[in-house]
C-alpha cells in the first residue's frame, strides 16, 4: 500500500535564523473572578486574571506543580482557574531571543529591525471573552454586579467637574457602561 | 608634493579599530523593588524543613468586633468563626549561566572578565525579583482603570480611594509600566485647582528614569519596564498596594564546607565558578531562591490602563 508523506517546513537554523527579539514569558492559565468583569469593547465582558506556571510565584513549585497555587486561588481568593480550556483558544508559543515567549492567541509579534511590535486583534480577543460564557466555561455576569460598575463611573464623572476635558472622556465612559449593563439586563431577561 | 606619510597608507602600522577601555552599560531597566517597605519579607527559608511556607493570617485585635448581648442578660453567647487564612510562598530556583573561554577572558583589556559577569549577576537576580512581584498586581481582585485609555490623574485616585475605603494601612507602593507613568504625568500637567500647587505634583513631572518616580499624595511610584501586559485587553497590568499585600521569601544555600568556586554575593544570590579545563572554558552560574506570593487581596488593587 502506498503511503503518501507531506512534510513540514523546517525552522531556519543558525545565527540569521528569526526569533523574537521579546523576553521569555512562562505557559499560563487564564483565570475568572466572579467580581471582576468591565466593559469591554462596548460589552460586559470578564477581565480575567492569569496563573503563570513561573516556578516561585504564587505558590508554583520548583517542579512546576500547580496544585497549592491552584488549590490557593480557586479557595482563598475566589478564582476559578480554567483548566479545562484548550491552550489552542487563547495562547500562542514563539520562539524568543533568550527562550519561549507565550503570548495570548490574539495578539501577533511583528518584528521590525530589533524592534517588535505587537498588533491585537481585538475583535478575536472579544469572541473569546464571549465564547468562556457562551461556552458554559464561566457563568454570565450578575446584572447587580454590573451596575456597580455604572456607580463607579457615576462617581468619577461627579469628581470631574471642575475639568471639562476629564468630564468629557468619564461621561463618555459612563454612556457606554449605562449602554453595555443594560444590553445585559435584557439578555439576562430574555434568558429567563 | 609626495610621500606624504597619511593615515591610509599606513594600514599595517595601524589598528583598523581599537576597543574602548570601560565597558559602558547597555540600556536596560535595572530598577529593582528589592527593600521596599511595602513588600513583606517572610525571611529565610534555609534550613527550614520546606521550600513552602505558610503565611498565618487571623482576624485578631478588633477584626470581630463584639456585640451588644441579649436584653435578657443572660443568654449564653454564640461562638464566632474565628476568620483565618494560610497564603503559601514557594521558594524556588532562578538561575542564570554564563561561559567564557580562556582565551576571551584573558585577551580582555576592558574589564569584560568572569569575574564581571559574577558581580552582574546580583542586577539580575534583583530584576528577576522585581519582575516576580510585577506579576501580581494582575490578580488582585479589585481593579481600577479604562481598557485602551491612557492613565489619569483619576485612575491614581481611584486606586487610593479603593485602599483607603478597604482600610488598607501605608506604605502604599504604586507599581506602574513607564508608559503608565508618562500617561500619568501628562494629566497631571493639565490639572487645574488644588492639586497644581502641591510640591509633590511639581515633583512628578521632572525628569524620571526608571525604578523610584517620587510620592504623589503619599503613595511611592515606582515604573518599571517589569510589568506585564494584561492578560486579557491590551493594556498595562500595573498595580497600587498597601503593605501586606504582597510578599516574598528568600532561600540561602548551604554547600559544603571548602566548596571551591563559590562567591556568594548577597546572601540568597549564589555565583559560582565552574572550570572545563579540557575545553578551556569558565562558568559562571547565578543561582537565587526565593518564592514571591500576594498575602492579602484586600490591600492591592490592579491599574489596568493602556499600554
Amino acid at each position: 500500500m502506498a503511503i503518501d508523506f507531506s512534510g513540514s517546513v523546517p525552522d531556519r537554523i543558525g545565527p540569521n535564523a528569526p526569533v523574537l527579539n521579546l523576553p521569555p514569558s512562562p505557559f499560563y492559565y487564564l483565570m475568572a473572578h466572579p467580581n471582576r468583569w468591565d466593559v469591554i469593547g462596548g460589552r460586559v465582558r470578564p477581565d480575567l486574571g492569569r496563573l503563570s506556571v513561573s516556578p516561585g510565584i504564587a505558590g508554583v513549585t520548583q517542579a512546576c506543580d500547580m496544585s497549592l497555587a491552584i488549590a490557593d486561588a480557586e479557595g482563598r481568593r475566589g478564582w476559578t482557574v480554567l483548566r479545562r480550556l484548550d491552550p489552542a483558544k487563547y495562547i500562542r508559543v514563539y520562539k524568543g531571543r533568550r527562550g519561549a515567549v507565550h503570548l495570548p492567541a490574539w495578539r501577533t509579534p511583528k518584528q521590525i529591525g530589533r524592534r517588535v511590535v505587537l498588533k491585537d486583534d481585538k475583535q478575536a480577543m472579544y469572541q473569546f471573552l464571549d465564547s468562556l460564557v457562551s461556552d458554559g466555561l464561566i457563568p454570565p455576569c450578575d446584572p447587580d454586579l454590573a451596575e456597580g460598575l455604572i456607580d463607579i463611573a457615576a462617581s468619577r464623572v461627579t469628581r470631574s467637574a471642575g475639568s471639562p476635558a476629564r468630564l468629557k472622556v468619564a461621561q463618555a465612559r459612563l454612556d457606554e457602561i449605562k449602554s453595555a449593563v443594560a444590553a445585559l439586563i435584557a439578555e439576562t431577561d430574555a434568558d429567563g | 608634493m609626495a610621500n606624504e606619510v597619511i593615515y591610509s597608507g599606513l594600514g599595517d602600522l595601524r589598528y583598523a579599530t581599537i576597543l574602548g577601555q570601560e565597558i559602558q552599560l547597555l540600556i536596560a531597566d535595572r530598577a529593582n523593588l528589592w527593600g521596599h517597605s511595602a513588600i513583606v519579607f517572610y525571611g529565610d527559608a534555609g534550613a527550614s524543613g520546606s521550600a513552602a511556607f505558610d503565611v498565618l493570617l487571623a482576624g485578631l485585635d478588633g477584626s470581630d468586633v463584639m456585640a451588644a448581648a441579649n436584653t435578657d442578660e443572660v443568654t449564653a453567647i454564640a461562638n464566632t468563626a474565628l476568620t483565618d487564612a494560610s497564603p503559601a510562598i514557594t521558594v524556588a530556583r532562578q538561575a542564570l549561566a554564563y561561559q567564557m573561554s580562556d582565551l576571551a577572558s584573558s585577551t580582555d583589556a576592558s574589564g569584560l572578565t568572569p569575574e564581571r559577569l559574577a558581580a552582574s549577576m546580583v542586577g539580575s537576580a534583583a530584576m528577576r525579583f522585581t519582575e516576580m512581584i510585577a506579576a501580581l498586581p494582575e490578580n488582585f481582585s479589585s481593579q481600577v482603570g479604562t481598557t485602551t485609555v491612557d492613565m489619569s490623574v483619576d485612575d491614581f485616585f481611584d486606586a487610593q480611594f479603593t485602599l483607603t475605603q478597604a482600610s488598607v494601612p501605608g506604605p502604599y507602593l504604586a507599581l506602574l509600566y513607564p508608559v503608565q507613568l508618562t500617561d500619568l504625568q501628562n494629566s497631571i500637567r493639565a490639572e487645574a485647582g488644588a492639586l497644581q500647587f502641591i510640591a509633590a505634583t511639581q515633583e512628578l513631572l521632572s525628569i524620571k528614569g526608571p525604578g523610584f518616580a517620587g510620592t504623589f499624595n503619599g503613595v511611592d511610584i515606582f515604573a518599571s519596564s517589569k510589568v506585564p501586559q494584561h492578560s486579557s485587553t491590551v493594556d498595562s497590568a500595573g498595580g497600587m498596594w498597601g503593605r501586606g499585600a504582597v510578599g516574598y521569601r528568600e532561600m540561602s544555600v548551604s554547600l559544603a564546607p571548602g566548596h571551591a568556586g563559590l562567591q556568594s554575593l548577597r546572601g540568597p544570590v549564589m555565583v559560582e565558578f565552574e572550570r572545563d579545563a579540557a575545553g578551556g572554558l569558565t562558568k559562571i552560574v547565578g543561582n537565587y531562591y526565593v518564592g514571591v506570593a500576594e498575602i492579602e487581596d484586600s490591600r492591592g488593587v490592579g491599574i489596568k490602563t493602556d499600554r
